[in-house]
């Protein structure tokens, strides 16, 4: 994990390790971003994305990108992405909600709380990749965000 | 008429009454003749100042019962008005009747001026006081409903005598002073008697046909009572006037007597002188015995009238000296013979008597001829007259009679014809009442038939006065119980119920299959349907109920209410298991998949990684867990794909099967084999969802592509029938097919009729297909034969 000051560009937050691996080894295979942080759970991304707690101290910088898993434990991804999108602080990070259910409810929800987008992780492993490595290309290099962040 | 007609001619008939009985008054008070004759008629008399008192009191009192004013003044004054005018005629009868005078007929002015025929001065015929005694009653009884029948009749006897009187004045010269009245005495009597009778027209409904006849009976009876009270007078005048014909006959006669008997007198002196044969002598004698007894006759038959008293005196003298002059002559011849008689006759003494007594008996005879002439006369005017009065009295008579026969006949005819159209009526009325009868009957089979408890009871009170069989078997009484009693009172209602009935009913609010509670009469209480209305039979008000017990209705609710309860706990219970099932998906759908998705990574992140390291065997085992992880995805994603459905609803659209076929097989384009041909035949648009017809169509041309994949020339065809309810799909290929026997397990899920190796597939998509068509109301089935190829049909209603 890399926490210098430099710019972190995706947050990504996902409670499995094999997902989260994979996940980064196409990013990086791709070379999409250099500064990935990787968070295992929904409080440490609240604590990450708003510097508190462990993360108290950390420099004021909005990451380009959230990759939100939905299913996790302590907080889920649901409630990270209600509290991302209802701070004035927080609310034009792009949030991309990465999940393994194609369950009305819950993309309803998402887009109710203002993700950006839902992806549904594919089972097979090139189209995992493919899928994160278009989603990293589009958000980190062609996304244009807001100016002040 | 119409009643104010009838008022008016009343008021100017009182008018008329007033003015001829005013005008007689000033007539009498100012000595002027013209106004006491009024109307001057040879021989008619005047009226007199009773009789105008009477007219215009008669008058006043009409008047005032047509303009009251102050009643109670207007009504004393009538009343004693009234018994001043039955006063005077009453009085004026008992002086007749008595034969005194007790003065009242002169009391206001003298009547010196009275004619010979009236016996007493200024004393009205006793009609006309009959007439007031009548008038004073009908006065006093105006508007009286009981009396107005008799009025009519004395009333009309009023007008009748008047009208007879009024004919006697005009048509007979001789008339009996009693039932002489003067000309307008007759017409004020008349005119009075109209307006008393159209004082009251309000009555005139009750004069029955009966009195009218009456009337005219008693119109007839006063007629023949006059009749023959003329016919007593005249006959009797004529038998005087008869009698005194005859007894101047008889005079004359026996004037004839005496002179034959002076002939016989001086002939026989005269016959003796010259013969002197003694049968001379005779004659003499004879007459000188009887001529005396004549003139005695002559002096009864006279008797009374003094100037012949005075002739029959002096013939009696003269001849007494005849008689003495005659026996003088005889006695001379016997005694000095026929000289000396002779010289005595020459003397002419007898001639001399004899001629006086001639004068005498002459003169007698003239005046009684003159006597009889006269009497003739007066007979032959009595025949006369009588003959006048019976004629017109006859006529009027028959006049009457004519009247009171075309009356009855009138009135005969008229009830003849009520009596028929009566009998019209009745029959009609007979029908009528059978059809009521039927219809009475049919009601109360309505009534005692009816399943539904009914009540009729009187309002206010509420006491019931009939109910039907059903009420009574509901609550458990008899009719005599029931009857007269109210519904509170025998505690088949509470009545704070029945006061919440009553006071919506007053509002207008209409109770209709009202549940209430109502009581049996062993105290049990149950439920009814109750509805309540009111009508008015003979304006009296009543209430009608009708109560159907729904006891058995409640119970069945209930059931139905446990029931639904029950239902609704399976329900929940059932929601709740679906609600587990689909946190169990998406369970599965999450979870399942990352673990996969691991294996398939990590296996694909070796063979990149160390593909060096790896001999073939190694590259094949790796191969084999990616391809198991995948299929175990595919797998995951049918079963969903499965379990959605159920929660989706049908969302139907006209869908055009053709151009909806035509895309799917563009889209599975790559699993058709290059040289299979496709043919479309004719399909019918349909109501249903686009996407889940799709995805049968899908399910069902992947299966026929995949299963005829390995055939030479794979032939797929797709082709529907309208039938008449129902349309029907089919796609058959030629390809592998299957055995019947196993067509059951076809469309369960993950049945699969063919092993892996041959074709692929996770035995979902028929099941998905079977579901689709079931969830539209169709039925999905198979035609098959191995290795001939498989027809798979489906139906969707229209």
């Amino acid at each position: 994990m890399q926490m210098e000051n430099a710019v972190v560009e995706i947050l990504l937050v996902e409670d499995n390790p094999s997902d989260a691996e994979m996940a980064i080894r196409a990013l990086r295979k791709k070379h999409i971003a250099n500064h990935i942080v990787h968070l295992e759970d929904g409080a440490e991304a609240l604590d990450f994305i708003f510097c508190s707690g462990v993360f108290t101290g950390r420099p004021v910088i909005n990451p380009k990108v959230i990759l939100l898993d939905l299913k996790m434990p302590k907080i889920g991804g649901l409630e990270v992405l209600r509290r991302v999108k209802s701070d004035e602080r927080t609310n034009t990070i792009p949030v991309v909600v990465l999940t393994s259910s194609a369950e009305d409810p819950d993309i309803q929800t998402c887009y109710k709380l203002g993700a950006n987008s839902y992806i549904v992780k594919p089972v097979g492993f090139d189209n995992f990749v493919k899928a994160v490595s278009d989603l990293g290309f589009y958000w980190v290099l062609l996304n244009q965000g807001p100016k002040d962040s | 008429m119409k009643d104010n007609q009838k008022k008016v001619i009343s008021v100017t008939a009182a008018l008329i009454t007033m003015l001829i009985g005013l005008s007689v008054i000033i007539g009498w008070m100012t000595h002027n003749d013209f106004l006491k004759y009024l109307i001057i008629i040879p021989g008619a008399v005047k009226m007199k100042f009773n009789i105008a008192l009477g007219f215009l009191f008669s008058s006043v009192v009409l008047l005032l019962h047509h303009f009251p004013g102050k009643t109670k003044v207007s009504i004393r004054i009538s009343r004693g008005l009234c018994s001043i005018i039955f006063l005077i005629g009453f009085l004026t009868i008992a002086e007749y009747v008595l034969g005194v005078n007790i003065g009242m007929d002169e009391l206001f002015v003298r009547d010196d001026q009275s004619t010979t025929a009236t016996y007493y001065a200024g004393r009205m015929s006793p009609i006309s006081a009959i007439n007031f005694m009548l008038i004073s009653v009908g006065l006093l009884t105006l508007k009286k409903e009981k009396t107005a029948s008799y009025q009519f009749i004395y009333l009309s006897f009023i007008a009748f005598i008047s009208i007879v009187t009024l004919i006697g004045i005009n048509f007979i010269s001789d008339i009996p002073t009693a039932i002489r009245l003067a000309v307008h005495v007759s017409i004020g009597f008349f005119i009075l008697s109209v307006a008393i009778y159209y004082a009251q027209p309000e009555l005139h409904h009750k004069i029955r046909f009966e009195q009218k006849l009456i009337a005219g009976f008693v119109a007839s009876i006063s007629l023949l009572t006059v009749i023959s009270v003329l016919s007593i007078f005249y006959i009797g005048r004529l038998t005087d006037t008869t009698k005194s014909v005859e007894h101047a006959r008889n005079v004359l006669s026996e004037a004839e007597q005496t002179l034959s008997f002076v002939k016989d007198i001086e002939s026989g002196g005269r016959g003796y002188l010259i013969t002197q044969d003694s049968s001379y002598l005779e004659h003499f004698m004879l007459a000188r015995s009887n001529i005396h007894t004549n003139i005695r006759k002559l002096k009864e038959l006279t008797q009374g009238r003094a100037s012949l008293e005075t002739i029959l005196d002096s013939l009696s003298v003269y001849i007494d000296k005849r008689i003495a002059f005659t026996a003088k002559l005889i006695t001379t011849r016997n005694e000095n013979g026929f000289e000396a008689a002779q010289r005595l006759v020459l003397t002419k003494n007898g001639n001399r008597i004899t001629d006086k007594i001639r004068h005498l008996i002459t003169s007698i005879q003239r005046d009684e001829t003159n006597l009889l002439t006269q009497r003739q006369k007066e007979n032959a005017k009595s025949s006369r007259d009588f003959n006048n009065a019976f004629g017109i009295l006859l006529v009027s008579m028959v006049a009457l009679l004519t009247i009171v026969f075309f009356t009855v006949w009138i009135n005969f005819s008229a009830r003849t014809r009520a009596e028929k159209e009566l009998m019209q009526v009745n029959r009609e009325l007979e029908k009528n009442i059978n059809q009521v009868k039927e219809s009475k009957e049919k009601f109360s089979r309505i009534f005692d038939v009816n399943p539904v408890g009914i009540s009729i009871s009187r309002l206010p009170a509420g006491t019931m006065i009939d109910v039907n069989a059903s009420l009574l078997k509901m609550y458990g009484f008899t009719l005599e119980e029931v009857v007269g009693r109210t519904a509170v009172e025998l505690n088949m209602v509470d009545s704070d119920v029945r006061e919440e009935l009553i006071r919506e009913l007053m509002q207008g609010v209409k109770v209709r299959d009202r549940e209430i509670l109502v009581r049996h009469k062993s105290g049990t209480m149950f439920p009814v349907l109750f509805s309540v209305d009111t009508f008015s039979m003979a304006d009296k008000q009543f209430v009608i109920t009708f109560s159907y017990d729904i006891t058995d209705r409640k119970k069945a609710e209930e059931r139905v209410i446990q029931l639904n309860t029950d239902l609704e706990a399976n329900l929940q219970q059932l929601e709740m298991a679906n609600k587990e099932m689909e946190s169990f998906t998406y369970s599965v759908s999450h979870d399942l998949r990352t673990p996969l998705r691991a294996i398939d990574g990590y296996a694909r992140m070796l063979d990149e990684d160390f593909s060096t390291v790896l001999d073939n065997e190694g590259r094949r085992l790796l191969d084999t867990i990616q391809y198991n992880a995948k299929k175990m995805g595919n797998l995951i994603d049918d079963l969903l794909a499965f379990s959605r459905l159920g929660k989706k609803g049908l969302q139907k659209t006209t869908v055009n099967t053709r151009e909806l076929v035509e895309n799917v097989l563009y889209e599975i384009g790559n699993s058709l084999s290059d040289n299979a041909s496709v043919k479309i035949g004719n399909l019918q648009p349909i109501e249903a969802d686009y996407a889940l017809i799709n995805q049968v169509f899908v399910n069902l041309l992947s299966n026929a592509a995949k299963y005829s994949s390995k055939k030479e020339c794979p032939i797929i065809e797709i082709e529907s029938k309208l039938h008449e309810t129902e349309v029907i799909y089919s796609v058959k290929d030629n390809g592998a097919g299957f055995d019947m026997k196993y067509a059951d397990m076809l469309f369960g899920v993950f049945q699969r009729l063919h092993k892996v190796n041959e074709f692929d597939g996770t035995g979902v998509g028929l099941a998905i297909a079977h579901r689709i068509v079931s969830k539209h109301g169709g039925r999905i089935w198979a035609d098959a034969k191995p290795g001939e190829g498989a027809t798979f049909f489906f139906s969707l209603p229209i």
